[in-house]
């Protein structure tokens, strides 16, 4: 099972899909879910795929992002300097001397500039602007100019890694690793007689505006939905209140803006196959899908569980396979439970 | 043109100062068959002499130093976080959520990098001091840790290379490209006889290239190294160094050496009537092994020879083909002239 999901979150972290431009990552996750359910993209280029009883008069809605942040293209020098953007809350005390990759025509490999030190005295601390962020590509501005396009968007560089423990390394494991968890889950009902239908949304855009989810959920209007997401796992520096651990399991999202009795059933799920578990108890607002989820049409409950994670929204993000399969199973109990008791 | 298979292979290989060793074997293994003769040093240094077609009248030593900067593991917290310091001068920046490799069977690591979601206003702009960093390989206690990783092991960051468009983008280019310089000069036939030292330490302090110039003796020297390019956006022409692409560096002074003005003559000279591409560094900046050697024993007569480098001391530093060319040719001429000088 964890070569299983280890091979499966690789695949879907090597893909260079920043919001907007989702397509690549959402057909790898295609390849997982075409078997056994019906699938297409909706205007925003969410990927939406059903499967379980068709005609079900109730429907569960599984949600994941499957944007990541990065950077986007606004000017290209003479000298093969591009100049980018946010695309995304991208931490930018990380970006400086790390590698990147230009998504033009082509993949062109960069490095974002840093101003040599005999000429930063005094500002060693501080991080680089968002109105300074220069890529180097090495190339001259007239044969860079063929392959990028303003526009464009900028990833890192950093490939899959293992680490110890079965943990992982990766850009993008925000939020592969709840796409990862999702597409388990339906892997683990394909043959299921389900007495309700299931939704999978990779949704667009969460790291802009929530966008994907949003019109999702208007569309589909399911009777209830469970978004999966990435939350802060215990690191150095990070107070413990706020935070769940590695390896701890899945963390149940329990806030007023999420449904009490989805909580309880996602506990009790948890409980009935020993997975451990932590609470994430939040006063307000989300900062997920699940935020805009609920408060569609005339409001869809709607429950969230997080996959620990340290170093969010930097290249090297760190995640547990463990708790990415314990989430994917999870979900595949809750779903089974409420096909029994609700339909 | 060179083939740089083998400044690839140095490139991806670990050797943090006073950590050298998988360098030198690499070197060692590289020119065993060219003959000459090879010794180490108690330092570590590895020494070489070629005898060339004719017998030198002056002894040069060609210089480069085989470390490169990383960290070391100063502590391990109890969570099985590593603590690190520098060895050589990082950036803060340049280190924050990097990848790195631990200890000599490289176990992957990230520094790791409190989430920007939970940073008061004032502290999304600062980056922490690298002793405060904390890297992470997977592990939750200190006794788990030290199952794969000790108190000083090396910490590099992690190994990689690649090379396009003219352009090399690797760690470690500082200054294995001086080593793949001298493996390449070593590995061609000489006009006249040559000594060489691949040296250690020079990140904390030109150490190697002090033992190593006293072994040698020298009475010239060059050092080739890897220099800092700033022609990035930000720094305009009135304070740049050097430029990529625009050839070999030649110094007149940088903080640890005022250069020899007849070798350094000679070299501008030679890269005249050879149709070599130099440029001037234009600050007085850095400083590099020469700092030790110009002043070993009774002097010697140095001179400098850099590849402009820009990024250097990070995880990628960028230098273009051509001016590993360059820096070979005007070494190779500047060398056999000296040797007769």
């Amino acid at each position: 099972m964890i070569t299983y999901m280890k091979n499966l979150l690789f695949n879907l972290c090597s893909a260079n899909s920043v919001s907007g431009e989702e397509h690549s990552a959402c057909e790898i996750a295609k390849k997982t879910l075409e078997p056994f359910a019906s699938i297409e993209y909706d205007a925003s280029g969410s990927l939406i795929a059903e499967f379980g009883k068709k005609d079900a008069k109730y429907s569960i809605m599984l949600d994941a992002h499957i944007d990541q942040i990065g950077l986007i293209v606004t000017h290209i020098d003479d000298n093969g300097f591009v100049k980018a953007a946010p695309c995304g809350g991208i931490d930018r005390r990380v970006l400086q001397g790390d590698r990147f990759y230009i998504l033009g025509s082509k993949e062109i490999k960069c490095i974002c500039c840093s101003t040599p030190p005999h000429l930063s005295a005094g500002n060693e601390e501080k991080a680089v602007g968002a109105d300074n962020l220069w890529f180097d590509t090495g190339i001259s501005g007239d044969k860079l100019k063929k392959s990028v396009s303003l526009g464009d968007r900028i990833v890192f560089a950093a490939e899959p890694q293992e680490l110890k423990n079965n943990r992982m390394t990766s850009k993008a494991v925000d939020n592969r690793a709840g796409v990862a968890a999702v597409l388990y889950c339906a892997d683990l009902l394909k043959n299921a007689e389900l007495n309700c239908k299931v939704i999978v949304s990779l949704s667009v855009r969460e790291e802009i505006n929530m966008l994907g989810a949003k019109t999702a959920a208007f569309v589909r209007y399911p009777n209830e939905a469970i978004v999966v997401d990435v939350s802060f796992a215990k690191q150095s520096g990070v107070p413990a209140e706020k935070s769940g651990e590695l390896d701890g399991g899945p963390m149940i999202g329990i806030s007023p803006v999420l449904d009490k009795e989805i909580a309880n059933k996602l506990i009790d799920a948890a409980n009935v196959k020993k997975l451990k578990l932590q609470r994430e108890v939040m006063g307000g607002a989300t900062g997920t899908n699940s935020d805009v989820i609920s408060a569609t049409r005339g409001g869809i409950r709607t429950g969230l569980v997080s996959i620990p994670m340290r170093s969010m929204h930097t290249g090297v993000e760190v995640v547990s396979l463990n708790d990415v399969a314990a989430v994917g199973e999870l979900l595949a109990e809750y779903i089974t439970e409420r096909s029994i008791t609700l339909c | 043109m060179l083939n740089t298979a083998f400044l690839k292979k140095l490139c991806m290989t670990y050797g943090i100062s006073g950590d050298e060793r998988k360098v030198r074997e690499l070197i060692e293994k590289r020119i065993k068959d060219c003959g000459a003769e090879i010794s180490v040093d108690a330092m570590g240094n590895l020494l070489v002499f070629k005898r060339g077609k004719k017998r030198a009248k002056n002894k040069v030593l060609l210089s480069a130093h085989m470390d490169e900067v990383g960290f070391i593991v100063s502590g391990i917290n109890s969570d099985g976080t590593l603590r690190i310091e520098s060895v050589g001068g990082i950036d803060r920046k340049a280190a924050y959520g990097k990848r790195v490799a631990v200890g000599s069977s490289a176990v992957s690591g990230v520094v790791s990098v409190k989430p920007i979601h939970l940073l008061k206003s004032d502290e999304k702009d600062t980056v922490i001091q690298i002793d405060k960093m904390a890297v992470d390989i997977g592990t939750d206690s200190r006794e788990e840790t030290l199952r794969y990783a000790s108190y000083g092991d090396s910490v590099c960051f992690a190994a990689n290379y690649s090379e396009e468009n003219g352009v090399i983008m690797a760690k470690a280019l500082d200054d294995r490209a001086g080593c793949f310089i001298l493996t390449e000069i070593l590995r061609g036939e000489l006009e006249y006889d040559l000594y060489f030292s691949f040296v250690v330490q020079e990140e904390v302090g030109l150490r190697g290239a002090k033992a190593a110039a006293y072994t040698i003796d020298p009475k010239f020297a060059i050092v080739v190294e890897a220099t800092t390019a700033s022609d990035v956006p930000g720094c305009d022409d009135t304070n740049n160094v050097c430029s990529v692409g625009e050839g070999a560096v030649l110094s007149f002074m940088d903080r640890a050496t005022i250069y020899d003005r007849e070798c350094l003559a000679l070299a501008l000279k030679t890269a005249e009537e050879k149709n070599i591409p130099v440029q001037l560094k234009r600050a007085v900046a850095g400083g590099n092994d020469a700092g030790a050697i110009h002043s070993s024993r009774g002097g010697v007569r140095t001179m400098a020879v850099s590849l402009p480098c820009r990024y250097i001391h990070s995880q990628t530093g960028l230098v273009s083909k051509s001016d590993i060319e360059s820096a070979y040719n005007i070494v190779l001429e500047s060398a056999m002239k000296l040797a007769v000088m």
